[in-house]
């Protein structure tokens, strides 16, 4: 038998938490916003919003025995080792101020109702901090996603809009925090450190080449055997 | 990655601050509260609720 959690409570203030989501840019690009991860992923809100279950539009979210509602985590540590994941490298973080109906776990928190405070950072695929936002090359209906860049990566690329630009464009007061800054230390000398050989090149592209390196040994070996 | 156990629930009201928070994560003061729709802290049966990030 499970002792009782204590419920219903009564905070005087929302809760601060850390997050990762997609930057996503409206078709006609007057418009920004964020688009969750996994199952929030068709779902882009704005800088203040209120949570939608997408399965189920008659109750209202975070309903416990389904997974609905905003996420954040407590720490920010551990959004940043979210952000680790291959798959999550070209999300923001960012911080958030959670409040409404919520649940709260041991690590987070499941919401209804947020406003995005802060862009805290954001990284290139290349491994420099993302200092500008460019078209990822996917996003979902009337809205693209963004992905951080570089200077150095930005070339070439478009739409480019600074972490300001995007932050103006959500209509909220979100600002991008000295940490996301390239000017400060921390980044500052992660800059300055040469990349290595190969860095910044797509990995779809150098998988296609260790792929292609492998049929020419295996037709090698096919022709060998066979003669 | 998950969330953990269920702690609590409850509801706390949206308050419209300004205020940049400090790196320790908490805010300094709270404005005006600009949303107070009433609604019931959702009650927690079980312990053993899990969660992932999501959204």
């Amino acid at each position: 038998m499970f002792a009782r959690t204590p419920a219903g409570e009564r905070p005087d203030r929302p809760f601060t938490g850390y997050k990762l989501a997609r930057a996503v840019l409206s078709a006609d690009g007057t418009r920004a916003g964020f688009a969750g991860l996994t199952l929030g992923a068709d779902q882009v809100y704005g800088a203040v919003d209120d949570a939608a279950c997408v399965w189920n539009t008659r109750h209202a979210p975070p309903r416990k025995w389904c997974g609905c509602g905003f996420y954040c985590l407590h720490a920010l540590a551990d959004a940043q080792a979210l952000g680790c994941a291959t798959e999550h490298r070209s999300a923001l973080l960012v911080e958030v101020r959670a409040s409404g109906r919520y649940i709260r776990y041991e690590r987070g928190l499941r919401y209804s109702r947020q406003r995005v405070r802060a862009i805290r950072e954001s990284h290139c695929e290349c491994g420099r901090a993302g200092t500008m936002l460019a078209d990822a090359g996917t996003g979902v209906i009337g809205w693209r996603h963004l992905a951080p860049v570089c200077g150095h990566c930005a070339a070439g690329r478009a739409p480019i809009l600074t972490l300001a630009e995007f932050a103006a464009r959500t209509g909220g007061s979100i600002k991008v925090a000295d940490s996301a800054d390239p000017g400060s230390p921390i980044r500052s000398s992660l800059d300055e450190r040469p990349l290595p050989e190969g860095a910044g090149e797509s990995p779809i592209a150098v998988l296609s080449a260790e792929i292609a390196l492998l049929h020419a040994r295996l037709d090698d070996i096919q022709a060998r055997l066979d003669g | 990655m998950r969330l953990g156990k269920v702690q609590a629930s409850g509801y706390v009201a949206d308050v419209a601050d300004e205020t940049v928070v400090s790196e320790t994560g908490a805010s300094e003061t709270a404005a005006e509260i600009t949303k107070t729709v009433a609604a019931a802290p959702e009650a927690v049966a079980a312990d053993r609720e899990q969660a992932s990030v999501s959204g």
